[in-house]
């Protein structure tokens, strides 16, 4: 297949939401019910100011010149057609990180479980947590993976190196 | 033949950690499971996306940064709740990258001959209050080159310590053990897999041609983490996201199998925070897979109306990109584990990014007249083309 198969384009909501529908082969997407929530989200946007915390976002998000460029575009409403067909998306959990792991000291080294150092061993990586077992706790801020493995990569390095 | 260190897993991490040692004069062992074709990881499939504090990039797009604020921001994500067990040395090693982030990192790359694009941005925006989660400004600074480029830096400097006999690099080699004598490590055991013609980041097969044992009072274990064992991730879910999904897509290559931390937790290793882990809900399929599931992640920008599965908005702030783990959270407890996004032409062009090297190319290949021409086309394209062919 040519396009992305989880992805549906329509000129209109009611036709969006059969193809929806279609995709999953399930038929709990309500057509009403969606386009009461698009109309109402729509007609948050005749003001600058609003109460939907989505639309609030987006107008400060453009402050930012960088979303401004190339990330947030101009708040608008879907259902005109003007903005061209309506596309869907239908999204799924997918697997990535693991933020727990090998708990290690500062200088990279891997511990038991009575928090004593097994001599000799060194964890760095994805494998370590990226740190200390789970250096992002429960959420991460992004880009801190890779740089959590250049860390821990040189730390570890550093310390072997130098002993 | 003597080795100084062995090093487990040819990733970023252990790329890393061979470059610094060999470049003090040891001599290191580096050992990987899959073939030589996949030397560097997932980091080469990944869009190169760096955490960088306060830097010159920022500043020049107008952010104001700084240590304290993100400070702020790393603990708000965090949640540290078990500082004297399990976040003992993590929320230390969290401190010192928050330092490593604002001061070093970014000059040591550059050395390196990593550079970045100049728009940095906004990942993970939060929508709590100030000391919640979320980055309050953008610090999402993509490499030049993306994932690949960083890996090319490194392995740069480890093809020279090999031709410099250093390092001794041997692919298709998969440690089974790992020999620990009276608390201290002296060695790995394991088994030589049969060559493969597996292409980068495709899986290879696990036929066993022979074993080996190699001894080293030193070793480095950077074998990455669980993300491609499904049978894992389910067994680690937490009760608080809700149930585990039945249906999922991989968002990593095979090799990311889990397998190592199990052994070493055998040896006598400590895992912690085993139930902390990070997983995307705008994942959708890969229509020309190069490994199994093969998943692709939206980086989503924020105007996308986000639905469950049976059509009803999410509730503040899961908008996209804000907050990724209470999205999960959000979705999993309605039952279904897929949701959808409703948008806009307008909206598909402006603002969907394709999280990995490959969906990137101008990014990717460094070509600054196929990234303007992208960000001019930006507003003409059609929409087959942002999930098009490559
Ligand atoms: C598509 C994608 C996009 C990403 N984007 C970003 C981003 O923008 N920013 C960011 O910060 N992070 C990103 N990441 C995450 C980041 O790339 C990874 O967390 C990081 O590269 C992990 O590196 P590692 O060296 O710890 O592990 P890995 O890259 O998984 O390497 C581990 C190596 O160890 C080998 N191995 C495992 N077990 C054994 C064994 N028993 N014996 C021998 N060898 C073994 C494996 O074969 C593998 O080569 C992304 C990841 C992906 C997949």
């Amino acid at each position: 297949m040519d396009q992305g198969e989880d992805f549906v384009v329509a000129n209109n909501l009611d036709d969006l939401v059969n193809k929806m529908n279609e995709l999953v082969d399930n038929s709990l997407l309500n057509k009403d019910e969606i386009k009461k929530q698009i109309e109402a989200r729509d007609r948050e946007l005749d003001n600058l100011f609003t109460k939907d915390l989505q639309v609030t976002a987006l107008r400060g998000s453009r402050f930012y010149r960088g979303d401004r460029l190339i990330r947030t575009a101009k708040p608008h409403k879907i259902l005109d057609p003007k903005n061209g067909p309506l596309i869907a998306v239908k999204l799924n959990i997918i697997s990535r990180k693991t933020l727990g792991g090998l708990q290690t000291n500062l200088s990279g080294q891997v511990l038991n479980s009575d928090g004593c150092v097994i001599k000799g061993l060194y964890a760095a990586g994805e494998t370590a947590g990226f740190g200390g077992g789970g250096v992002h706790g429960y959420r991460a801020l992004e880009g801190s993976f890779l740089g959590g493995c250049l860390f821990t990569g040189k730390i570890v390095g550093e310390n072997i190196r130098t002993s | 033949m003597g080795f100084d260190v062995i090093v487990v897993g040819a990733g970023l991490a252990g790329l890393t950690a061979t470059a610094e040692i060999a470049d003090g004069g040891k001599k290191v062992l580096l050992l990987d499971q899959e073939p030589e074709t996949s030397i560097g990881g997932q980091a080469w499939w990944s869009f190169g996306g760096l955490f960088l504090i306060d830097s010159p990039e920022q500043r020049k797009m107008g952010i104001k940064d700084s240590k304290e604020l993100a400070y702020q921001d790393w603990m708000g994500s965090a949640g540290f709740d078990r500082l004297y067990d399990e976040d003992y040395w993590a929320k230390q090693w969290a401190e010192a990258y928050l330092d490593f982030a604002a001061d070093e990192k970014r000059d040591w790359l550059r050395s390196l001959g990593i550079k970045f694009f100049p728009v940095v941005g906004w990942a993970e925006r939060g929508g709590y209050l100030a000391d919640g989660h979320g980055n309050s400004v953008p610090r999402f600074h993509i490499v030049w080159g993306t994932g690949p480029a960083i890996v090319e830096a490194f392995e740069k400097r480890i093809r020279t310590q090999i031709d410099q006999g250093l390092v001794t690099y041997l692919p298709r080699h998969r440690v089974d053990q790992l020999l620990i004598e009276n608390g201290a490590a002296v060695g790995v055991k394991g088994s030589i897999l049969e060559p493969s013609n597996a292409k980068r980041g495709e899986k290879s097969s696990r036929t066993v041609i022979d074993d080996f044992t190699y001894k080293s009072p030193t070793i480095v274990i950077s074998s990455g983490g669980i993300g491609a064992n499904f049978d894992l991730i389910r067994k680690n879910w937490p009760e608080r996201l809700g149930s585990s999904p039945q249906n999922m897509i991989s968002g990593v290559p095979d090799h990311v199998d889990g397998r190592m931390l199990e052994i070493s937790e055998k040896t006598g290793a400590r895992i912690v925070n085993r139930d902390r882990m990070w997983h995307y809900t705008e994942g959708i399929k890969n229509h020309s897979p190069v490994w199994t599931e093969h998943g692709i992640r939206i980086l989503p920008g924020p105007s996308s109306l986000w639905f469950d599965a049976e059509g009803n908005r999410f509730q503040a702030p899961n908008f996209p990109g804000f907050d990724t783990l209470g999205t999960l959270e959000t979705i999993m407890k309605t039952g279904y584990d897929y949701s959808w996004f409703i948008l806009t032409q307008k909206i598909i062009e402006k603002e969907f990014a394709l999280s990995g090297s490959e969906q990137n190319p101008d990014l990717t290949g460094k070509s600054y007249k196929r990234l303007l021409e992208r960000l001019k086309k930006w507003s003409a394209r059609s929409c087959s083309s942002i999930y098009g062919s490559r």
